[in-house]
């Protein structure tokens, strides 16, 4: 599969401080590749590299094929818009003068496009006022306007959801699954809220201070995602000796709740929860999350 | 704009309120804004290129392939620009202002055109000034912070150099005499006047700088005129030069 963006060995570091520690990863066309991993992991710093911000201490990264170390990165990075961290954007301006003196910052011959744009994102009806008075969700809605202006192929979105409220993260969702199925853009979204990202990701990249911990696709994930049987007790203590017994796999969500991973057979359990003492409410089947996997990939304490 | 046309209109109307003489030489009332128009455009300068790393946008400009030295450079161009229209705007407005006093030039064409083209040419190092400022701090309060306070400094520097310059070689002496009456004596040397090649380096200093530019068109007493132009354009170069090589390796945010 083509990629848009490979990274080789990155490495990045601030002082003594080491942001990145040699990222290789793939972003491959068409995808909505989920850039996963904790505050301060390095995906911030990925993306101002990819942006131009910033300059990697080694290692190199290409785009469309073009190295980061050559003079031609610049033409490939016109294919590409991105909104990273803020939205950046004139507050002083109204949405529809944001996005004129974007089109002049790209050098287009007129501002044709711009009501689609306006539409695209929801913004057509603003009118006159200033982006001072939008909602966080607007302004992250013009944001990533902005970054459409040129047209891009590849879109890098970073925290797009951060801060917005229930409705403003439903129709971020929305607009990033039409640009990536209706433009066919592909989409690299930074989070560390993966609830969401897991409704849009085909892709996922785990990252964990500033390594890739690993790269898979949304549906290898799923079926490596365990299986796990959510039970509800009248006391987890008593459950986990008998677990512990056993020697099955379990973690303790609450004093009344646990997930078992492998298989298990509910007569046994039960047989063996009345010895210890201890009742047994109900038993689901439950996937594992996305949360749960991140987690068990790069490990729970700091 | 409105703030360098009133502000060079006002200093005109104070000027004729102490000395309604001084319409006659318009051509030096014009050149006695700089300062003003200097502070005007500092402050705009440091405004517009906080903005930019406040807001964020200069990232919207690198992130869809804009290459640092373009960016360094349109930034320069509308510093520039701004600031020649600054001045030009405030000439307009002292010399309409001047004019409906009944003022008169004052001066020779090709003079007033000399002293025009070097206050635009020290616009424009200043301008350079501003914009290495602005380019390489990425904090709106900082830029301006520290644009306002080079400014004064540097025209402080200006004033107090040629101060220092104008100073005579020799005073007159006070003498008293047995009643206690006091009297002119004779010459004897002034210590405060500066010579030898440390006088060299101050004229030479003052006439690079674009503040001692205009603090000498200002009182009308410019030294070396015709090389000031070609000072300002190496100054512009300079930091011009030492502003891209920085900027182009910055990390920004």
């Amino acid at each position: 599969m083509e990629n848009v963006l490979t990274t080789n060995g990155l490495v990045k570091k601030y002082r003594k401080f080491t942001a990145l520690d040699g990222l290789t990863m793939n972003v491959p066309k068409g995808a909505i590749y989920g850039f996963v991993g904790r505050n301060g992991a390095g995906k911030t710093t990925l993306i101002r590299l990819i942006c131009g911000l910033q300059f990697a201490t080694s290692g190199s990264f290409t785009l469309y094929g073009m190295d980061s170390g050559s003079g031609d990165i610049s033409k490939a990075r016109r294919r590409m818009g991105a909104v990273v961290e803020t939205p950046s954007i004139y507050l002083d301006m109204t949405a529809e003068d944001n996005l004129k003196e974007q089109y002049r910052v790209l050098g287009l011959p007129s501002f044709k496009g711009i009501d689609d744009l306006l539409k695209l994102v929801g913004l057509e009806n603003t009118g006159k006022k200033k982006a001072r008075n939008f909602s966080l969700g607007m302004r992250q809605r013009l944001g990533i306007a902005i970054a459409l202006c040129g047209d891009p192929d590849f879109l890098l979105l970073d925290e797009p959801i951060n801060g917005l409220d229930p409705q403003g993260i439903i129709e971020i969702r929305e607009l990033i699954l039409k640009l990536n199925r209706e433009r066919s853009i592909t989409v690299l979204i930074s989070s560390h809220i993966l609830e969401e990202l897991s409704k849009l990701a085909t892709h996922y990249g785990f990252i964990d201070k500033g390594r890739i911990v690993k790269e898979i696709s949304a549906e290898q994930l799923e079926k490596e995602c365990r299986k796990c049987a959510r039970v509800s007790v009248s006391d987890t203590k008593k459950l986990a000796i008998v677990l512990d017994a056993e020697g099955m796999e379990y973690a303790v969500i609450d004093e009344r709740a646990a997930d078992i991973y492998g298989a298990i057979s509910i007569t046994r359990l039960t047989e063996l929860l009345k010895n210890a003492g201890c009742e047994l409410f109900s038993v689901n089947e439950h996937d594992e999350s996305l949360e749960a996997y991140f987690i068990n990939l790069v490990g729970g304490g700091e | 704009m409105v703030l360098a046309v009133g502000l060079s209109a006002a200093i005109l109307l104070s000027s004729y309120s102490i000395r309604p003489i001084c319409v006659e030489n318009m051509g030096s009332q014009l050149m006695a804004n700089g300062s003003g128009v200097i502070l005007v455009s500092a402050i705009l300068t440091a405004l517009y290129l906080g903005t930019d790393y406040s807001n964020g946008t200069i990232r919207n400009r690198l992130a869809v392939g804009r290459t640092r030295v373009e960016i360094y450079f349109a930034n320069l161009i509308t510093t520039a620009l701004s600031g020649v229209i600054l001045l030009a705007a405030a000439w307009i407005s002292t010399g309409a202002v001047g004019l409906y006093l009944g003022g008169k030039p004052g001066m020779p064409t090709g003079e007033l055109a000399l002293d025009a083209a070097v206050s635009i040419c020290a616009m424009i190092a200043f301008c350079a000034i501003f914009t290495v400022i602005g380019m390489l701090l990425s904090s709106k309060s900082a830029i301006v912070t520290i644009t306002l306070v080079s400014t004064f400094v540097l025209m402080t520097v200006g004033s107090l150099i040629l101060s220092r310059l104008s100073q005579p070689e020799f005073r007159s002496s006070i003498v008293f005499d047995e009643n206690g009456n006091t009297m002119i004596g004779g010459e004897v040397p002034n210590p405060l006047y500066v010579s030898g090649i440390q006088r060299d380096i101050l004229t030479a200093v003052n006439d690079v700088l674009p503040s001692g530019q205009l603090v000498q068109m200002e009182m009308g007493e410019p030294h070396n005129e015709e090389l000031m132009p070609l000072y300002s354009l190496g100054v512009l170069a300079v930091s011009t030069a030492v502003g891209t090589l920085v900027f182009r390796r910055k990390d920004l945010k």
